[in-house]
Order: C-alpha cells, then structure tokens, then sequence
C-alpha cells in the first residue's frame, strides 16, 4: 500500500500546484486574475 | 577510396521520393500562414482589386419583394436549397475525411511495413470514390437551385466572389485527377520510391480539397458576416477582404476537425456493417479492426471539437453581441439543448463501444470493476450537459415555480456547468481509452506503483481544477471571469490527456501482453453502437448546420441585403428538426447505396450458356 | 438482407428519437415572424398612443429587451434610466453632448459608446467600448420616429416629464430607405398638413416652428403677429424680396415654390399666419 500512497500524494501536490500556476497564468494573460475582486 | 553511401546513384534514389514529399509538404503548408495569420500572399493580391485606378464596385444589393422570388409549383424553395446544400455538406464532409485519415493510415503502413494498413487504407478510399461522384450531383444540385431560386441572391453574391468561384470550379480538375491517380495507382505505385511518390499524391489531394473546402467556406461565412461591404452591401472590389471576414477561420478549423471525426464515424458504420454480414472469422476480425480504428479516428477527432465550436460561437459573440445572444440566450437557445442530447449520444456511444470492445482482452476482465464508476461519471455529465437554464414557461407555471428557472436545477444550466461537465466527458471518455489499451497488457517497469499513482495524482489534480474553475468562476463572479475560466478548464483537459497518454505510453514500454487481441470477439451490440454513432453525427451535422444558416433569420447577407422571401420566417425548432430528419434519411440511404455498389462490384456471377462459347 | 433491414429500423428509431425529442422533449419556440414596414399613423396619435408604440418597439421591433433584461447582465436595466441620466451626463467618463435627458436617450441608442456604464463595456476595452449597436442602422434600423416613441416610453416608465414632440409622417423612412416611389410619369400625391410639408422641406433645420428648430433664420413661432399673410408667401416664393434684419441673405433655398403645389403653399401660409 505504502507504494502507491506515498507517490500519490507528492504527485497530487506537485500537479495541483502546477495546475494552479497554469490557472494563474492564463487568467492573467487575459487580464484577469485568478480570484475575483468587485 | 570508401564509397560514399549518400552520393551514390541508389543512395540518391532512395532520397529522392522523401525529398519530393517534404518539399510538397512545405509548400503545402506555406499557405497555411496567409489563411491563419491573414496577411495577403501573392495568390490573395491577385484576388483583389489590382487595376488601378479603376474601382471594380459591385452593389448594393436590390430591395427584393416576394415576386422576386420564383416558384415551382408544388416544391418549397426554402427546403430544397436546404436539403441540397446539407446533403451535399454531408458528403463533401466525407469525401474530404477519408484522405485525411487514409493518408496517415497509409504513411502508418509505410513506418511499420504492415500491409494490413495498407489494404485498410485502400478499402477506405475505395468508398469515397462512389461518394465523390454523389457529392458533385449534389453541389451541382445546389447551385443549380440557388440560381432558379434565389437568383438575385446568386447574382449579388458571384458579383462579389467572381475569382474565387472561377478557381473552385476549376481546381476540380485538380481534385479529381488527384483523387482518381491516388485511387486506381495504389497498386501500381508500390514499392521503396514509388510509395512515396504515392503519399505524395495523397498529400496534394488533402491540400487540394482543404482549399476547396476554405473556398466554399468564405462564401457561407460571408453571408453571416459581411467584411469588405460598406453598410449598404456596395463592395469595393477587395475579394481577399470579403474572404478574411470574422467567421472564416473559425469555420475553416471547426469542419476541418469535425470532418474527421465525421468521416471515421461513417467509415466505422461501414464496417460494423460488413462486420454483421461476414460469416467468415477472418473477415469478422478484419472488419472488427477496421471498424475499432474508424472509430478511433472519430473519438479522436471528437475530443477537440467542442474547443473548436466554443472558438467558433465567441467570434459570433465579437462579431454581433445580437447575434451571439440570439444563438445561446434567444430563440435558439433551445436548439443548443437538443446538441446537448446529441453530444450526450455521442459520447455515451463511443465509451460503450470501447468497454464492449475490452472483451476482445483475455486480461480485461481485472478492469470490469471501472467500468461502471465510468459509466456513472459520464452519464451524470451528461444529465448535467443536457439541463436548460430559462424555462420556457406559461403564466401559471412561472408562478408555481416562482420564476423562469428551476431552484435547484437552474444553476447547472448555466455555461461554465455546461464547461465542467464537458471537460469532465472528454476527460472521461480520454481515461476510457487507457484502460482499454491497458486492459491486454501487463507492466514490466519497476515503478508501475509510482506510475499509476502519478496517473492517478494527475487526473484526481486536474478533476478538482476543472471543478474548482467551474463552480467558483462560475458562481461566484462576474460574466468575464466566467467565460475567461473555460479557457484553463480546456488547457488543463488537454494537459491531462497529452500527459497521461505520454506516461502510459512509457510505463508500458516493454509490457507484456497477455494474449494477441482477440480481433472478432466483440458483441454485436457494439456494432449498433457504431451505427447510433455515424446516425448521431449526422443528425447533429444536420442540426448544426440549421443553426448556422438560421442564425442569420431574415438576411441573406446580416445587415446588409434583407431576405424578403414568402419563407424568410425562422422556423420552429421542430419544424428544422424534421427537415433535418428527413435529410438524415436521404443522406443513409444514399450512403447504404454507396456501401452497396462498393459490395457489387467485386462480385462475380456465375453463368453458364450466356455467351458464345 | 436481414443485416440491412435490422439496421435501417435501428436508424430510423434513432432519427425518431432526435426527431421526437426536438418536437415534444422540448418547449415549442415559436420565432417572431421577420419584421416588416409598419406605416405609422403619426398625425392622429396621442401621447399615450405614442408611448404605447414606444413600449411595442421597446419589446418587439427594437430588440431592446434582447440584452435590456434582468437575465444575463448583459446591458444595464432601463426603468430608472430617466432618474439616472443627469448624473452620467455630468460623469467624467461621459464622450456625448447631450444636454437633455431627451437628447441623452437618443444619443444612446444611435452612439452607444458615447457612455458605458461601468462593467458592461466590451471585454478589454475598460468600459470605453459599448457593445450595444447603434439601433438607427443595420438590422435594428428604427426610424427617427420610432426613436422618438422609445425615447417617449423610457421617459414615461422612468418617472420623467414627455418631452418628445409626435413627430411628422415624414419621419417615418428609416435614413437608409428611401420613401416608396410613385411610378415614373404620374405627379405626387400632395401632402395633406402643414406639418407634412414643413417636414418635407426641412424647415426646422433652420427655423423655430412651435419652439423648437434651428437659428440660422428667423424664428417663425409666433411670425403671425408680426407679418401677414402676404408678406409670408413672397418669403417662401421669393426669399431675397425681404431678408431678416440680422440674418445672413442667399442662404434660404430660393425654389420652394416648384416644389409646392399651390394648395400646399396655402397651407402653409395659413399654418404661419394662425402661429401667433
């Protein structure tokens, strides 16, 4: 078990916090940005 | 003295033919820049006006009344020319397709010298000859009653698109020479040169029927919306301006790909047919592969189609906020619904092939247990997809419910639930296929733990993105936010795909397979699931097709020459449903026909004391 | 054969189904009927009337209620738009010069982008941009006419004063239409009111009539106390005879009397001397 969770977990952050740099970024080349502020 | 391997006359030889290919293909794809970055080539400036000081005006379109319009007695113009222009969109669809996939099916072949692909490839092209012819009639059928029809329209229109028109009709030689060298040369040119020379001619017949296509685009896209007409439709002579309008290249990428994924779903309706027939086990597995690839080529093509449609409606939106309104807040609102339950058809369909497909897998059965998580995500997408925002309400009811919407299944109507929901169908349908390719095979890595949990890492990541970009950006902000949050959501879709497929690819390197595929030992249901495929894809080309033309209601060109035929009404949604029916029925049988000669003529009758000895 | 035949009733269940579903899955939409020229009786109309015709342009024929609808937040809402008005024209951001809540309604509908209300601008035009058409033109194309009528009911369901004036039958062609011809060879129909005919030639362009017009020529609202009837007709026939103290001569059209039938002279005669 220890195989799998161990892995799973480093690369689940890893990909999130590349996925929220990716969120950023292309929001941001539009002019926006990621959280909305009225 | 050691002989230099290049430079002799065999090294030459066998260069030469990858030579000409690649210089082909360059200059092939040179044009590629004029039409996608718009900036006039030498071949555009010749379009325009060039003589001088001498303006080349055309317009402005007359004010036209009912009696403008002739009439047949007994045939209604407003059908006929609709039925004729979407059968023959329907065929020019495929008889464009098939060289696209038939030209990588063959180059396949070539990399990996396996004459199967070869012989799939021929089989194919062999379908779209007799389709090619059928989709002549029907273009000369369409402009044939254009001009009894809409002759003034016709009129104004050739005014503006005189030199482009001249070089459509005349680059048909070109198309039917290529096609027809391509087709009955496959067995005469093979060999290490003469194949390449071959790919070559494929090549050109692709570029040549993609212009083809971009050309008769313009026309159409001109007619939603007009550039290069001043406000009163008096066009000024540049015809590369009138060409480059909003639409044109939306459109040109959008049938492009949807031409694709349209042609494998009727080539794998081909051969779901042939499958059912053969009673021989060869031709069972022959015709079970032939239809898994056709299929593949259509799934494949289907998951960047709704990017290419989202791409396509935002420049309706910049072009006319009126028009964009009237298309997916306005009257046809509605009809994007019933795409939704076509859409939904679509990738129900195609995820049910793949599953029943696994049976062919000796191994498959360690997967079973996914299935139905899969099937319960997709469908639920599905339901998610197909649920409208503002009902359609009378009095009564809108007080009952206290508004135009559903309290709870309201919000999901919305575009950015609609955005989640298809994201999560593509992502889905994408995991499908691993598991599929999966299911015979057997990891020899040493870090198949870490892979998979990465796999899994990944799509888990990028699930919760595409929600969290769905729910908060599209409940909790404004409308520019909501519409700029779909473009991460695809990205991250895309990421995941190429990305997963990239890691299975290379965690797979080396496995072991279980068993050879069973090519054969699939359920005739997934045959039928082929069928509802290609008919669904038909029905909503039909559909789609509605829309583009209906969009611009009472103009036949937006703004600019006003529609004043006894049917310029914008019908009702059934109404354009049952033409499209109709059509669709048309279309199948014109196709079982194609199908049907294509048996015919390999067919050879025995007969005895007919002739003189 | 038996392939074939499972097959095509496969297919056609499924076309059915497609087919069934866009006819009864779904609410029956059907589409308003393609607009067509509706002559207006503007002469007899009241107010009222006039404001009605506003409210039927406003939901029908204009395309307003398209975008100005409490849905999408496409477009701002428009029922307070006459309280509202007088501080937009006063705001910083504010391109037009209008000066009446009247003119400012006008301009928004013909110049859109004269002001944007804040965050309904085009997206990355910072509010500068309005993606709203000009409704005089393209496929909208209302006449002045029916600007005005809009115009009348937004002033009305605001809460303001009706400014507006009924305008004439003339005002009715849209800009770009021309008035539908009278076959070639046949004389013109004379025009039936003092309205219609100053409406024909202009008149307010440059002249005060009823208060309202322009300054170029004298101001004819009240010109019956002052002039007679005689000295009226040689200024329409002949306008160098008596040019205006103040006023600059050779600037009124010296040709109106070939393009009047003499009833319509003495219509107008009538209509100016009674302006007292």
């Amino acid at each position: 078990m220890k195989a799998y969770v161990v892995p799973f977990f480093v690369a689940l952050i890893v990909c999130a916090t590349l996925f929220v740099l990716l969120d950023f970024g292309v929001m941001n080349l539009m002019g926006l940005t990621l959280f909305f502020t009225p | 003295m050691r002989a230099n391997k290049q430079l002799t006359s065999t090294g030459i030889r066998r260069r030469l033919p990858v030579c000409l290919f690649l210089a082909v293909l360059v200059l092939v794809l040179s044009p590629v820049d004029l039409v996608g970055l718009g900036s006039p080539a030498a071949f555009a400036q010749d379009l325009s006006s060039s003589q001088g000081a001498e303006e080349v005006v055309h317009g402005p379109p007359p004010k036209l009344s009912a009696a403008d319009y002739p009439q047949i007695a007994g045939v209604n113009a407003r059908v006929f020319v609709w039925l004729a222009a979407q059968l023959h969109l329907w065929f020019a669809a495929f008889v464009l397709a098939v060289p696209i996939f038939v030209f990588i099916i063959e180059a396949i072949g070539m990399k990996t010298r396996d004459e199967r692909y070869d012989s799939m490839a021929y089989e194919f092209i062999k379908i779209s000859i007799t389709a090619y012819s059928l989709t002549a009639i029907l273009g000369g059928l369409l402009a044939f009653s254009l001009i009894i029809f809409y002759p003034h329209v016709f009129q104004y229109m050739s005014g503006i698109f005189k030199e482009t028109m001249f070089f459509y009709a005349l680059l048909f030689f070109a198309e039917s020479a290529l096609l027809y060298i391509y087709y009955y040369g496959w067995y005469w040119l093979q060999g290490r040169f003469k194949k390449w020379v071959h790919l070559t001619l494929g090549l050109l017949l692709n570029a040549v029927g993609t212009t083809l296509m971009f050309l008769a685009n313009s026309w159409v896209t001109f007619m939603m919306s007009p550039a290069g007409v001043d406000p009163a439709g008096v066009f000024a002579g540049d015809a590369w301006a009138a060409m480059h309008n909003f639409l044109w290249n939306p459109i040109n990428l959008h049938r492009f790909v949807a031409n694709i994924a349209y042609g494998g779903s009727i080539v794998g309706a081909y051969a779901a047919f042939k499958f059912l027939s053969a009673t021989r086990e060869q031709d069972k597995a022959h015709y079970d592969w032939m239809g898994y690839t056709a299929n593949f080529i259509a799934i494949s093509a289907l998951l960047p189609l709704p990017f290419a449609g989202y791409y396509l409606a935002a420049e309706i939106y910049s072009y006319s906020q009126q028009m964009g309104i009237t298309l997916m807040g306005g009257i046809f609102a509605w009809l994007f619904i019933i795409q939704a339950v076509l859409i939904g058809t679509l990738f129900l369909s195609a995820n049910y092939y793949l599953w029943c497909g696994m049976g062919r897998s000796d191994g498959a059965h360690r997967y079973h247990k996914y299935v139905k998580y899969l099937a319960i995500v997709i469908v639920g997408a599905f339901l998610v997809w197909f649920t409208p925002h503002t009902l359609v309400l009378t009095n009564e009811e809108l007080k009952a419910l206290g508004g135009p919407y559903h309290k709870y299944l309201g919000p999901l109507g919305i575009m950015p639930a609609k955005n989640t929901a298809v994201n999560i169908m593509i992502l889905f349908t994408a995991l499908s296929f691993l598991i599929y390719r999966r299911a015979n095979r057997v990891a020899t890595v040493s870090w198949v733990a870490a892979g998979n949990s990465v796999q899994a890492a990944l799509f888990t990541a990028g699930i919760l993105n595409i929600l969290f970009l769905g729910i908060y950006h599209g409940y909790f902000t404004n409308t520019v936010y909501k519409v700029a949050a779909s473009i991460p959501q695809v990205l991250t879709t895309l990421i995941i795909i190429a990305v997963s497929i990239t890691l299975d690819t290379v965690m797979y390197r080396g496995a072991k397979e279980i068993a050879p595929l069973k090519w054969g030992r699939v359920p005739d249901r997934a045959q039928y699931a082929l069928f509802m495929l290609a008919v669904a894809f038909t029905w909503l080309m039909g559909l789609m097709g509605y829309i583009r033309s209906g969009i611009r209601q009472h103009w036949h060109v937006t703004d600019v020459f006003r529609d004043n035929s006894p049917d310029a009404f914008t019908p009702t949604l059934g109404y354009a449903a049952n033409v499209v029916s109709v059509g669709t029925i048309l279309f199948m049988a014109m196709v079982i026909f194609v199908f049907w000669l294509s048996q015919v003529s390999t067919r050879k009758a025995e007969v005895a004391g007919y002739w003189k000895a | 054969m038996k392939i074939l035949l499972k097959v095509t009733v496969f297919s056609l269940l499924t076309i059915a189904f497609f087919a069934g579903f866009s006819n009864y899955g779904i609410p029956e939409i059907n589409p308003a009927p393609p607009p067509t020229e509706e002559k207006l009786d503007l002469g007899s109309m009241t107010m009222d009337r006039f404001v009605a015709l506003g409210d039927k342009i406003f939901n029908g024929k204009g395309t307003c209620t398209l975008c100005h609808n409490a849905v999408g937040g496409r477009a701002p809402m428009l029922d307070k738009v006459a309280a509202v008005a007088p501080e937009r024209m006063a705001d910083p951001r504010y391109q037009g010069d209008a000066d009446t809540l009247e003119a400012y309604l006008y301009e928004s509908m013909v110049k859109p982008s004269a002001y944007v209300v804040a965050g309904f601008g085009k997206a990355g035009s910072n509010d500068t941009q309005s993606p709203m058409p000009d409704a005089s033109a393209g496929s909208i194309a209302l006449s002045d006419a029916e600007l005005t009528a809009v115009i009348a009911y937004l002033q009305d369901i605001g809460g303001a004063d009706v400014t507006v004036e009924i305008p004439s039958d003339a005002a009715q062609a849209p800009a770009a239409e021309s008035q539908e011809a009278a076959p070639a060879g046949t004389p013109r129909a004379p025009l039936a009111s003092a309205d219609a005919i100053m409406g024909q030639l202009a008149c307010v362009a440059c002249h005060k009539v009823a208060g309202q017009g322009g300054e170029i020529g004298p101001d004819l609202s009240s010109i019956g106390a002052s002039r007679d009837r005689e000295y009226l007709r040689r200024a329409i026939l002949a306008p160098a005879a008596d040019v205006a103290e103040g006023y600059p001569p050779g600037v009124m059209p010296p040709n109106y009397g070939d393009q009047l039938y003499a009833s319509e002279l003495e219509m107008l005669v009538d209509y100016l001397a009674e302006s007292k």
